[in-house]
């Protein structure tokens, strides 16, 4: 679906997306990063909007830039507030998609069948952009995406804005769009949003690529990364004398009431598979253990720590 | 791609007819009738039909299509810019070139439409009317040894007592009433004026209704009034030379008012046809060299790095 080869881009001298390389085939993928990652960048060349200053972008197998053909087999959504005050939802929609070479009556039926897809009601879509509200014209910026049922559609920040029912519609929506088998690259900061839809993930930080691929592929990664996992234990300073002697138990720290331990590990997969071990061997109890969070958002966090050199 | 011209037309078109913009638009139109009233009342009939002319000229191709293209047209670019709209023209397939020429013909339509009301306002309703219908014959009227040109010409006329000297031939059998003429520059002057925004709106996309009036004050206004070869670059020029034709008028016959335009450098020395197609050539180059610039560059909107 896309191919990525040493793509950069300059604006001046300030770097937008740094010598990125990566092949996605066909499936959802979710673009994580921090503000000026170079996300929103890396869609503009994806969709033709700016071309790359070295390297090689393909979608489908062809260039975007200035290619007239590939721009109806894909749909896009800026993160851009749209500020038109003299139009309605409707007309907006239906502009953008005549503009891809249907006739009027069938670009605003589409239009309507987009606009039933995201969930903006009849009645709305026939006032005025001016009135809407952030969530509505977001609603209307990705009808405007899928109206001509593109083979790939390029999100950013597809929820900013939404109210959680309209980003669990919108999650349904785009829950549905994968299952149908077609292409999905959404930017987002909401990152538990994107792990619903999603099942590969790119992660960037300065306009460079820390980590692709699926969850599991990303926690990999993280394998040599230390890792916290807080013990409660009423033999808590025995059990840290034990765990000092394993390899990769980095630290411990004993809790003033003596029942608590913060073990910092960097490998938990062999900690937990020790563990058991140790607590037999010792006539050890626990009575509760924690890992620390193992959400995306923490692997992301984690992954920015290494890359800046903190970890 | 014409069928999505066409759309982006009909929107735009209909977008333009907001509330504000619309009451500028009348006022605007509005505005000759106003000053051939406030003329009528002041100064009577004591106003050369030339120089009522040629104020017709100065208000409604001049003033009325020329404003109403600048605010249409000028900001065409700015406006898809700062209103976040340029991400969804430029994934469309040649999304750019349709914007632009979707936008230059609601430019043009809306200009027409401006001059043609402006025109039907002010015969009717003020002393012109009388102007419209007694077109001065010419007075000099000077053979033509060439009986097959109907065209003007610029040629040398002896003439034992003053010396040698530059007159314009003219077609002298069929002038166009003065409310013609003026339609057909408000036709012209809307498709040129037209193009030289949407380029100066596509070169400088940041600031073009600044650009556009400092351009036009320069070029259009004080360039174009040169008595030099460097005029025939101005769309003012041909439009002006077309004009003086079509009315039947002769720079020897035009009032002492008029003296700053009353030099043959100051008109074309094509033929009418010529000056038509210089026209063309001017609008082709302005729209194509904006096109190219549309197509090629690249365009951020509010984006972060």
């Amino acid at each position: 679906m896309l191919e990525i080869e040493s793509l950069t881009k300059l604006y001046g001298v300030v770097i937008g997306v740094n010598d990125m390389s990566v092949q996605l085939p066909s499936g959802a993928y979710g673009l994580l990063g921090p503000n000026g990652s170079g996300k929103t960048t890396l869609l503009n060349i994806i969709t033709g909007q700016l071309k790359s200053t070295v390297g090689d972008v393909r979608v489908f197998g062809e260039r975007p830039w200035k290619n007239h053909s590939l721009m109806k087999r894909i749909g896009f959504c800026s993160a851009l507030d749209i500020l038109q005050t003299k139009t309605t939802g409707l007309e907006w929609v239906t502009l953008y998609t005549e503009m891809l070479g249907f006739r009027h009556k069938v670009a605003v039926d589409m239009a309507h069948k987009a606009l039933d897809r995201v969930g903006l009601s009849a009645s709305d879509r026939v006032r005025g952009i001016d009135q809407y509200s952030r969530g509505m014209k977001q609603r209307c910026k990705v009808a405007q995406a899928i109206a001509h049922e593109p083979e790939m559609l390029l999100l950013d920040e597809p929820f900013s804005g939404l109210d959680p029912i309209a980003r669990y519609e919108l999650t349904n929506l785009l829950t549905g769009w994968v299952q149908e088998g077609r292409g999905l690259l959404i930017s987002s900061h909401i990152l538990h949003e994107v792990e619903t839809v999603c099942e590969s993930f790119l992660l960037m930080m300065t306009g460079r690529l820390l980590a692709s691929g699926t969850v599991n592929e990303i926690y990999d990664l993280m394998t040599n990364v230390p890792k916290n996992v807080w013990i409660r234990s009423p033999q808590a300073s025995k059990l840290a004398v034990a765990l000092q002697e394993l390899d990769h138990v980095a630290g411990i720290g004993l809790h003033v009431d003596q029942e608590g331990l913060d073990v910092t590990t960097t490998d938990a997969k062999a900690f937990y598979i020790q563990l058991p071990g140790i607590l037999r061997e010792e006539s050890l109890r626990i009575l509760e253990m924690q890992s620390e969070d193992d959400s995306l958002d923490s692997v992301f966090e984690k992954l920015m720590q290494l890359h800046r050199g903190e970890l | 791609m014409i069928s999505s011209i066409f759309s982006v037309f009909r929107y735009e078109f209909k977008k333009s007819f907001g509330i504000g913009a619309t009451s500028l638009w009348i006022f605007v139109i509005a505005f000759p009738t106003f000053l051939q009233i406030m003329i009528d009342q002041f100064f009577d009939a004591s106003i050369p039909n030339e120089l009522s002319g040629v104020l017709l000229v100065g208000t409604i191709p001049g003033a009325v299509c020329l404003l109403t293209i600048l605010s249409s047209m000028a900001p065409y670019l700015n406006a898809e810019l700062e209103g976040n709209t340029w991400p969804y023209v430029a994934v469309r397939p040649h999304g750019r070139t349709v914007m632009m020429l979707g936008k230059y013909m609601v430019s043009v339509i809306r200009s027409m439409i401006a001059g043609f009301l402006a025109i039907a306002l002010v015969f009717p309703s003020t002393s012109l009317n009388e102007l419209n219908r007694d077109i001065p014959p010419p007075i000099t009227v000077q053979p033509t040894t060439d009986s097959s040109s109907e065209s003007t010409t610029w040629s040398e006329v002896t003439n034992d007592d003053v010396g040698t000297e530059q007159v314009m031939k003219i077609e002298k059998n069929k002038p166009y009433p003065l409310w013609l003429s003026l339609v057909i520059l408000v036709i012209l002057s809307s498709f040129c004026y037209s193009a030289l925004f949407c380029l100066l709106g596509t070169l400088m996309h940041k600031r073009p209704m600044i650009i556009a009036i400092i351009y036009t004050l320069l070029v259009e206004g004080f360039i174009s009034l040169l008595p030099a070869v460097v005029n025939a670059v101005t769309i003012n020029f041909y439009l002006r030379s077309i004009f003086l034709r079509l009315v039947g008028w002769e720079l020897s016959d035009l009032p002492n008012d008029l003296s700053f335009i009353n030099d043959p450098n100051m008109f074309s020395q094509f033929s009418t046809m010529g000056d038509l197609l210089s026209l063309a050539v001017l609008c082709l180059i302005f729209l194509f060299a904006a096109n190219i610039l549309l197509r090629n560059r690249e365009y951020h909107v509010g984006e972060t790095l």
